[in-house]
């Protein structure tokens, strides 16, 4: 058995993926990176993307995107079923604000080998490079690091750089994050007959709470700590709070909870501009006679809202609104990518049968991992799609 | 209300129970100020727990303090670089009170016996229309020192359609000093981006000018044009001892009340106005250190624009200003910083 060969069995289905290098080696200096993660912070990443960065890259989280994507690895040698080995040159077009995607994106493609070209925004901050750099310092002898810098190929140009096309030409697989226009942009461009384009472009997400967890400590935290990463900024950042068979009464405590609890949160401090948008909102809303509060140091604005899907009024602040399940899914967005919710089992026994109804949602998953980034985005099993497949008998 | 000289003789308390009037006046005759004051407290005695409005508020609602006899309002309009303008709304009285205090404070900067043609960097389209922009009026308010008024542009905007020939028809038959006005990146443009005629040149060189300008160095950073820069090519255009140029910052919102930059670097505060410094994060008012200027005044009957906390960094100083005005001075560093927008979509 090659180390660089890795047997999978789902449902009676053997697959093999072949991949040129050993991933438990790979694995290994993802292991070593983490140890120097913990040790060393990057500035240039907040504490909670560096804090998440380090969990995406454990052992075992990388082991698990094969192990979804494939099935079980098993010790048997398989002769015969589906042999996938990766594509050979993927480009990947990455958004202009900053974000934590770069990092995962790459890492993930570091798991296949294949040569990644990357655009980068080129009026933000790249945090990919930032990484790349971190490896190169503090893994400099490592294979990662060797993927990192010569077969990883970072640019900063904007869209209108002919660098687009020849990353388009290029690709066997061209994977966009941003907006729609972008995604098509890409699309536009010359390509392979054969490439494939996995495009991820804008999706927006809610949380669904239980009326009956409005006062669950647990579950705030995890609220807050789920928005207050990006505020609405991030794809999979609720957008609205939707409060499961409350009302106007509950909206307002659960609102006034979260502000009375906030000093146990722990966040850090919002930057100056966003604390200033916030005290201009609350006075905004108040002008509207729109019940809201103003979270400690300004860091965030939580108003009452009637159902609806609204357009963002601020980056930190959201709405919370109270109805029952119908109302909430009615008012979606055709968009809609993840509900994060915190549920009843109950509510959620009622709440499944009610997810074919639903325009768009991708993910349904608990509340706090409402960010996580895996190998199933956007309805594709997108990791899959970065091999190719023979079929041997 | 009389304001009159000297006009940085701070009297705390007269100022403290003119704001609470204030405050009390329009939160008596606005709806919706009443509303945004609900949930403060507006019986505070103390200064700085007085309830302000963040200016971004005049950019998206009209909050305009409507009496039944209130004559003559007219609504100011800001020049913004965001492309959404500001706008508040002055009754007679506020006109009145704003026109003095601008008049006084102008007065301790170019001296009260000053009288000159004033030429300005603008088009005299920019007087028409009721809704005023803050740009014109910045320029209208040094109309108690001119001996004439000169618009030097044909366009407004349009540093290029300067009108040599209006200029030089004045210099020709004049000798005596100048006011000229612009906001700040238009003054530069005005002088130093346009060929300037030699003929207009000899008649410049060896006059006194003095050069008024506001509007903040926003549009001259990428030019690298700083303060020292700006007011050196200024002066080189007379090279004349008694020639100067004065910086003052104001907002729409604040009008009447400006500050000028004295020589050492400071801005002063008359008697009928405050400005604090807030940490925007706990709220606290800070001295010497920098922060968010908060200005108040007790002469805006209009809109409740009397106490606004802006997007501008500065620092109150301490000590006593080495140019002898007495009472609060402070300086501006700049605009509130815009952090990088960190996640995946747009917002």
């Amino acid at each position: 058995m090659f180390d660089n060969v890795i047997n999978f069995k789902s449902n009676n289905q053997s697959r093999s993926v072949i991949l040129p290098f050993s991933l438990a080696f790979r694995l290994n200096d993802y292991s070593d990176l983490q140890k120097s993660m913990i040790r060393n912070r990057d500035p240039n990443f907040s504490r909670s993307e560096w804090a998440y960065l380090i969990n995406f890259i454990s052992k075992s989280n990388l082991k698990s995107i094969f192990v979804k994507t494939f099935g079980e690895i098993t010790d048997i040698d398989i002769n015969n079923g589906l042999y996938y080995s990766p594509f050979t040159h993927i480009s990947v077009w990455l958004p202009n604000n900053v974000s934590l995607l770069g990092p995962l994106t790459v890492a993930m493609l570091s798991l296949i080998g294949a040569r990644v070209e990357v655009k980068v925004g080129s009026r933000s901050l790249d945090l990919v490079s930032k990484l790349r750099d971190f490896i190169v310092t503090h893994q400099p002898e490592s294979k990662l690091a060797n993927w990192f810098t010569q077969e990883m190929k970072i640019h900063e140009v904007d869209r209108t750089s002919s660098v687009n096309k020849s990353m388009s030409a290029a690709a066997d697989v061209r994977i966009v994050f941003g907006s729609n226009d972008a995604a098509r942009g890409v699309d536009l461009l010359d390509h392979p007959l054969h490439s494939k384009g996995l495009y991820f472009s804008d999706r927006v997400s809610e949380a669904w709470i239980s009326a009956d967890f409005i006062n669950e400590k647990s579950v705030l935290k995890d609220l807050v700590s789920v928005f207050m990463v990006y505020g609405q900024a991030g794809c999979t950042s609720p957008k609205r709070i939707c409060i499961i068979g409350g009302d106007s009464e509950s909206a307002k405590f659960l609102q006034n909870n979260l502000i009375k609890n906030w000093e146990s949160y722990n966040l850090p401090k919002v930057e100056q501009n966003i604390a200033s948008q916030n005290i201009l909102l609350k006075q905004l809303l108040d002008a509207e006679g729109r019940p809201n509060c103003l979270a400690p140091g300004s860091s965030a604005v939580f108003f009452l809202d009637e159902v609806n899907f609204p357009a963002p009024r601020s980056n930190n602040s959201i709405s919370v609104q109270a109805g029952r399940f119908e109302d909430f899914i009615e008012s979606q967005p055709d968009n809609l990518q993840t509900i994060g919710y915190a549920l009843t089992p109950n509510d959620k026994r009622c709440a499944l049968p009610l997810i074919s109804r639903m325009k768009s949602v991708s993910r349904f998953v608990n509340l706090a991992n409402m960010h996580d980034f895996g190998p199933v985005w956007d309805d594709r099993n997108w990791f899959l799609e970065l091999f190719r497949v023979t079929d041997v008998e | 209300m009389i304001l009159e000289k000297p006009i940085y003789d701070r009297k705390d308390v007269s100022f403290n129970n003119s704001m609470l009037d204030l405050n009390r006046f329009h939160y008596e005759n606005n709806p919706q100020y009443r509303n945004i004051l609900s949930g403060q407290s507006n019986n505070s005695e103390v200064l700085y727990e007085l309830p302000f409005l963040h200016v971004g508020l005049f950019k998206s609602l009209n909050l305009a303090t409507i009496l039944p006899d209130q004559k003559n309002v007219r609504t100011m309009q800001s020049s913004s670089t965001s492309g959404i303008a500001s706008s508040v709304h002055v009754d007679a009285q506020s006109a009145h009170l704003q026109a003095q205090s601008s008049k006084l404070i102008l007065e301790d900067f170019l001296g009260y016996e000053f009288k000159a043609p004033l030429l300005i960097c603008d088009s005299s389209k920019s007087l028409r229309g009721r809704n005023l922009s803050a740009r014109i009026m910045a320029a209208m308010s040094l109309k108690p020192f001119s001996s004439d008024i000169v618009f030097l542009l044909d366009e407004s905007n349009d540093a290029a359609s300067f009108n040599f020939d209006r200029l030089f028809k004045l210099l020709a038959n004049y000798d005596g000093p100048l006011l000229i006005y612009g906001f700040t990146w238009i003054l530069w443009q005005v002088f130093h981006d346009n060929v300037i005629p030699d003929n207009i040149k000899n008649l410049l060189i060896g006059r006194e000018i003095k050069f008024v300008h506001s509007g903040g160095w926003k549009k001259l950073e990428d030019k690298k044009i700083d303060p020292k820069i700006f007011d050196e090519f200024l002066l080189s255009i007379s090279n004349t001892p008694g020639s100067c140029v004065i910086d003052y910052y104001g907002l729409v919102e604040q009008m009447g009340v400006i500050f000028p930059k004295c020589k050492f670097g400071r801005r002063h505060v008359p008697y009928w106005a405050d400005v604090l410094v807030r940490d925007v994060w706990s709220m606290d008012v800070i001295v010497g250190e920098p922060g968010q200027l908060q200005l108040m005044n007790c002469i805006t009957f209009g809109s409740p624009n009397h106490n606004v906390l802006t997007e501008d960094l500065g620092i109150v100083f301490e000590s006593q200003c080495p140019c002898g005005r007495s009472g609060k001075s402070f300086d501006l560093l700049g605009r509130v910083p815009k952090s990088e927008v960190r996640g995946c979509s747009n917002v």
